[in-house]
This record gives structure tokens, C-alpha cells and sequence, in this order.
């Protein structure tokens, strides 16, 4: 028998990996695959738990490879099927992961980075920015969103799954190990009872009928023989990730109508973002805050008309320039001066910020 | 009345003649699929997954639904597939290459785990597509274009200058390995409910009927199956079709032997 | 795609021939066990010749080795019973 686990709305409390699995049941995901990675490996843990309960598939795979590709076959079978890793799994994942880009899969993934490169550590970065928005040979035509908390991450997942199935691009939940790790309250809901409609799946491959009587046969390629060929697929599909680009860029913007700084950072840091420019703005400074919430598509648009007004962008990050070279991309054009905090692998708190932004007002340029 | 050429009822008409080679292995053993496929009554529930490498030509082969994936990437791709929708029946075709060599670990573990699935390896002993490199399945003796001296070894089975003088080290088959033998590893591996077998495109009825056997196998829940082809390669074996044939029937099978190894449960298969 | 063919008559078989499938690979004519197949005048798909029976004294035997063993599907055989 299988149960509906989530009724009406309640308050949990619970690590980040438990909300994701939570969240994905609420999607009506149908299967997980999955491979041992930590520091996702809860989601795994907990999903097989619920799984169970509510009627749901799991399969343990040989690699990440293997993970992505059989999620990719879920797909084709019409299931809502995800799949979830970290690190070293994001290298391997970046392989199905181009298959779906190419042949417009609807897959969700959902990525707890880790540091890097190499093994690296088991912890906490911001370093998988790159790779999971530009990861594999292609042009990034991926949706990814960069969650902050653990509501983010219980809205986020059931998002990805909508934005997935409508858009038919893969779609990344971008989390890490702190938030993974730590345990933090959050409102826990049916997004039916909210007004959230779920997307309905397709049937691809293995539809009603008998193919070439009832119905043409569905040939799925992502092989082409000629660059015409090729040339005229990706442009169709980067045509198309343009045009619904407005629809799904979102972000986050407080104390920025009169900012002369501007702190831009995503994920968990641009949670001690916020909290230093509470602080500095106690201060009488005029310090705004900007959080990317999808670093595909990139709110590129808005961070430039905000920038553009400012004195100083100071871009926070864990990683080593990953977000600041993507910030640089979005307001070029603009004579605004970029500053940087970045520590590849490493936690950052709102002390650090503030030290820097009084470093930049000392130094006269705010 | 017009005579129609006598192709499986599946094959998708429109897309022929395909686009193997002439005297290519992969046209006989789709169309000992397509008999097996037909006689079944199948045909709306097959999906056919095809790797990378000569196996992608097949892409548009049949009138049943089919998905292209990368190389070595086919059984994950089927597996997942019939794990999110059993009623699905789930083909996935590849070459010795993307079987044995670059989705050796997909394959062995979808045995191991018994996936649903039917896996069809085409063994023509090189990488065809890219030009004929040495692959799993090249014989000892045989000259491929990185192993241009031939693989060495120790059963002399291709050719008068079979482990010539001039032959370095470097493609004795003490460094380059011995062939897979693909069925008999899955035999050894696959409990109960599996089905293996090596058939050959020299004889076409016998693999249909193999093929039909893995098909039911997997129609009936039972287990992995799994069918190795023995076939031809005239492009990069520079061969006429005399010598085809010879290393098809003659050499080839003196190391792969071509037989059922693990039978069905029905027929007193191991459970 | 053409499916046009030549029908030959030889010995107990009517053999039909689909030189728009027939890339002149010569399996058929290795396989035939009395030599019956040979290359013919007629250019097949790819511009080599394609085959024709009619190469030996007795005709066909109607075994069907090539129509089996051709990775094109371009020979059909008919039986066809003798006149006497």
C-alpha cells in the first residue's frame, strides 16, 4: 500500500539530505538511482527509507555514470527520476548530463559540492559551479538552481522537477556540504494544497501502439553526420533556452535601491552576505546585497542594472573566482569595480566581509 | 504483383538498404533480431538502445522506438528504463568495444544484479567505426591497426606470418591479454533466471533463435540475458568475402565457442 | 530506396534480385553450394556489381544459403516445383 507522507503543512527539522528526499517525495518523483558519494549519501539513505513507504523505485548502481545514464532511461520511460551525487560523481555525471542537454531530457540531479579538484575533501566548497553549469562539451544549456537554506532546498527540489519536465532541460539543485550537514527548521508541505501544480511527465520511448502502423516510431539521436546538421540542433535549443531564460532566472536583492557596495554571492554564503550587510547597514553604510538563486540562466539583466548604479561589486565565494568570472560575464560593459573575497573549499563568515568592505571604504573607492 | 524483398516484418523499410558496409555482420544479426521481434508479436513494446561505435548505424533500423546513447553507455541506459517501466521490454545492442571494453563495469553489474534486460554484444574483433583498432575480442594472430605486427599468441589462427620474427613484445598477448569470452563470464557470474549464449551471422536461424530465447527470457521476468554474435568485418579485416567467411566459421570459432551456455529455466536451466 | 528486382529462373528456384539492396559484398556467392552465383552486369546500390545466378550447368538447388546469409535482404528465393 502505498502512503501519501505528506499531508497539509508542518514545521520539520531535520539535515539537508533528509529535506531533499522529503521534498522529492512531495514532487512525485517515481525512482532514484543513485552511487555513494558523500556528502549526498543521506539523500540516498532517506529516500530508500520513504521510498518504500510511498510506492516509490530505487536503484543502486556500479558508478556515477551508470546513475546518470539510468536516470536518463527513467526518463524515456516517462518516470519523474532523479539522481543525486557530489565531487568526483559531478565529473562522471557530466556525461549523461550532456546526453540530456543534447537530446532535451528532462532529468533532475541534485549536486552536494564538495572540494575539489581531485578527491580533494569530503566537506564543503563552492567549487562545482563551473562544472555543473558548463560542465561536458556543449554550451551549458542547463537550469541550475543555487539553494541557501533548507527551505530552499525543499522548494527548490520540487521545483527542479517542474522546471525540468516543462522546459525539458536538465536541471541541477546546487547545494554543498553545509548544508547537507547541518539541521535546520523548515515548512514542509504538499505543493498541491499550496497551488503548486505538478508538471505531468511523457511517456518517450514505449508509447500506446504498434510504431510504423499506429504511429511513427520515435529515433532519438544525439549523433549527427553532418555540422549543418548539429549546427541547426543546438541553435534551435539555445534559441529556445534564451527565449524561457526570463521565465525561470531567479534571485534575491535586499538594501540595494541606494548601494554603493554591492555584496553578490549564492548558495550558504550569501547567507553570511546578508548577515554583514545587516550589520554594516547598522552601521549607517550603504551596503546592498545580490544572491543568483539560478546560476543558469544567469540573472545577468538585473545584477547589470543594479551594478551599473553602484560603486563596488564585492563578489563572496568558495571557490577561487568561479562565481566573479561569471559576475564579470554578466556586467560587462559596466565600469563598476569588482572586489573579491574567495576561498576555494572553505567556509566564509560575516567578520570577513565586513573587514573587506571597511578596507573598501577606507581605500576611498565606496 | 511486385515482389517484395523478405525483410523482417519490423524492419523499417524506409531506411534501407542500411548503413553497414557490404558484407557487414550487423545486417544479419538485426535481421535475425527483426525475426525474433516478429515472431513474438513485439514490436510495440521493444525499445532498442544502441551504443556508440557501428552499433549506432542501427538508429533507425527498425519500426520500434529507439534511443541513440554514448559509448558503453546502452545497459545503464536500458536498465533504467525497465526499472522505472517493467511492461517495457528493453534491447540494448552494442558492439565488443562498448560491451567488454569501455562498458565492461555497466554490463558485469547489470549480470550480476539480473537486470531485466536483454544485452546483444556483436563481437566482430575490432573497433570497426573508428577504423579498426585492436578491441576485446581481436584473436590472437590478428593484424589491427595498433597491432599492426599482430597480436601474438599462441594458437596460430590468422594468416602464414602469424607470430612473425618481427613481432614486438608489445603485442604478445602475455601484454595484451587474451580475447573476453563475454557469455561465458556472464555465465559465471549471473544466477538464477539468466540466459547466455554465443551465437554466430553464419548461422542466422540458430541466433534468432537465441535472441528469441534472451526476448522471452526477459518477457517472463526471469533474468538477465545476454547474447554475444560472432561477426564480420570486411572493411577492416581487409577481407574478400572467401576469407569473411573463413574467419567467421573457421578461426573465430576455434576460441569462441558457439553454443548456448546458460539455458532457460523452462528447459532445465539452473533456478 | 529501390525495391525493383530481376526474377531469374534456375533449376528449382525462381530467384529474385534487389539490385537497389545489393551492396556486392559476395557472401551469397561464397555460400552458394554449387557455385551457382556469380557477378553480374547489373550495378547494385553502391555501384559494384551486383550478383545473378545461372553460373553453373545445373541451376539452383532452392537451399536458400544466400538468401539467409545476405546481410541486405536483396535475394528472394522461390520454390518452384520441376516440370516432370
Amino acid at each position: 500500500m502505498c502512503l501519501n507522507l505528506i499531508e497539509g503543512e508542518k514545521k520539520a527539522f531535520m539535515n539537508g539530505n533528509e529535506v531533499i528526499a522529503w521534498a522529492a517525495i512531495a514532487a512525485q518523483a517515481d525512482i532514484m538511482y543513485g552511487y555513494p558519494m558523500t556528502p549526498q549519501n543521506e539523500i540516498m539513505h532517506y529516500w530508500t527509507r520513504l521510498a518504500s513507504k510511498a510506492g516509490k523505485r530505487f536503484l543502486q548502481t556500479e558508478d556515477e555514470l551508470s546513475a546518470g545514464f539510468t536516470t536518463i532511461g527513467g526518463v524515456l520511460a516517462g518516470k519523474r527520476a532523479f539522481t543525486s551525487t557530489a565531487g568526483p560523481g559531478n565529473t562522471l555525471m557530466q556525461e549523461p548530463v550532456s546526453m540530456a542537454e543534447m537530446m532535451r531530457l528532462p532529468m533532475v540531479i541534485v549536486m552536494q559540492q564538495r572540494g575539489g579538484p581531485s578527491t580533494a575533501t569530503a566537506n564543503y566548497s563552492q567549487q562545482e559551479l563551473n562544472l555543473t553549469c558548463y560542465g561536458g562539451k556543449g554550451e551549458g544549456l542547463r537550469i541550475v538552481y543555487s539553494t541557501a537554506t533548507h527551505q530552499d532546498l525543499f522548494d527548490y527540489t520540487i521545483k527542479a522537477f517542474n522546471t525540468a519536465w516543462k522546459y525539458r532541460f536538465p536541471t541541477f539543485v546546487l547545494g554543498d556540504g553545509y548544508q547537507v550537514n547541518m539541521r535546520e527548521s523548515f515548512v514542509m508541505y504538499d505543493p498541491q494544497a499550496r497551488g503548486i501544480d505538478t508538471v505531468p511527465t511523457e511517456q518517450i520511448l514505449g508509447k500506446q501502439g504498434v510504431p510504423g502502423a499506429d504511429r511513427a516510431p520515435v529515433h532519438l539521436r544525439n549523433a549527427y553526420n553532418t555540422e549543418e546538421e548539429l549546427y541547426n540542433v543546438i541553435m534551435a535549443n539555445a534559441e529556445e533556452f534564451d527565449k524561457i531564460a526570463h521565465e525561470i532566472t531567479e534571485y534575491d536583492e535586499q538594501y540595494i535601491e541606494d548601494a554603493e557596495i554591492i555584496i553578490v554571492a549564492h548558495g550558504v554564503v550569501s547567507r553570511t552576505a546578508l548577515e554583514a550587510v545587516l550589520e554594516l547597514r547598522s552601521k549607517g553604510h550603504k551596503v546592498g546585497y545580490f544572491r543568483p538563486i539560478t546560476l543558469r540562466p544567469f540573472p545577468s539583466k538585473q545584477l547589470y542594472n543594479r551594478a551599473i548604479k553602484a560603486k563596488t561589486l564585492l563578489v563572496v565565494e568558495s571557490a577561487l573566482g568561479q562565481l566573479a568570472r561569471t559576475v564579470k560575464d554578466a556586467i560587462y560593459g559596466c565600469n563598476t569595480s569588482i572586489e573579491t573575497i574567495a576561498k576555494p573549499g572553505m567556509g566564509i563568515i560575516s567578520e570577513e566581509i565586513i573587514e573587506k568592505v571597511d578596507i573598501i571604504i577606507k581605500g576611498g573607492l565606496a | 504483383m511486385m515482389v517484395k524483398p523478405l525483410m523482417p516484418k519490423c524492419w523499417r523499410k524506409e531506411s534501407k538498404p542500411h548503413k553497414f558496409c557490404p558484407g557487414c555482420g550487423h545486417g544479419l544479426a538485426l535481421k535475425a533480431l527483426g525475426m525474433a521481434i516478429d515472431e513474438l508479436g513485439i514490436q510495440d513494446k521493444v525499445v532498442f538502445g544502441c551504443d556508440m561505435g557501428c552499433s549506432l548505424k542501427a538508429w533507425d533500423f527498425f519500426n520500434v522506438d529507439i534511443v541513440q546513447t554514448h559509448h558503453g553507455r546502452t545497459t545503464p541506459v536500458i536498465t533504467g528504463l525497465k526499472r522505472a517501466n517493467p511492461e517495457l521490454i528493453g534491447i540494448a545492442y552494442m558492439g565488443d568495444g562498448g560491451g567488454y571494453a569501455i562498458g565492461f563495469q555497466h554490463l558485469m553489474n547489470s549480470a550480476i544484479r539480473n537486470e531485466k534486460i536483454v544485452a546483444i554484444i556483436i563481437n566482430n574483433t575490432n573497433y570497426g567505426m573508428t577504423g579498426g583498432q585492436l578491441a576485446p575480442g581481436t584473436l590472437p594472430g590478428q593484424e589491427t591497426e595498433t597491432s599492426p605486427y599482430k597480436r601474438k599468441g599462441d594458437t596460430p589462427l590468422f594468416g602464414a606470418n602469424f607470430g612473425a620474427e618481427e613481432c614486438p613484445q608489445l603485442w604478445d598477448i602475455n601484454e595484451t591479454g587474451y580475447p573476453i569470452q563475454g557469455p561465458e563470464m556472464v555465465t559465471a557470474i549471473a544466477k538464477q533466471g539468466a540466459y547466455a549464449a554465443r551465437g554466430t551471422v553464419a548461422n542466422v536461424r540458430q541466433l534468432k533463435d537465441f535472441i528469441k530465447k534472451a526476448l522471452r527470457n526477459q518477457m517472463d521476468g526471469n533474468g538477465f540475458s545476454f547474447v554475444e554474435v560472432l561477426s564480420t568485418c570486411p572493411t577492416n579485416w581487409r577481407t574478400d568475402a572467401k576469407a569473411t567467411l573463413k574467419y567467421l566459421e573457421e578461426d573465430m570459432t576455434k576460441y569462441f565457442k558457439v553454443r548456448e551456455f546458460k539455458i532457460l529455466a523452462s528447459e532445465g536451466g539452473q533456478q | 530506396m529501390d525495391y525493383s528486382s530481376i526474377r531469374f529462373e534456375s533449376g528449382k528456384a525462381a530467384i529474385y534480385i534487389f539490385p537497389g539492396l545489393c551492396k556486392g559484398c559476395g557472401l551469397c556467392i561464397e555460400k552458394c553450394p554449387v557455385n551457382n552465383l556469380g557477378w553480374s552486369k547489373v550495378l547494385g546500390v553502391f555501384g559494384t556489381p551486383s550478383v545473378e545466378p545461372g553460373h553453373n550447368e545445373k541451376g539452383c538447388r532452392a537451399c536458400t544459403l544466400c538468401e539467409n546469409i545476405c546481410p541486405d535482404c536483396a535475394i528472394y528465393i522461390e520454390k518452384v516445383k520441376l516440370k516432370n
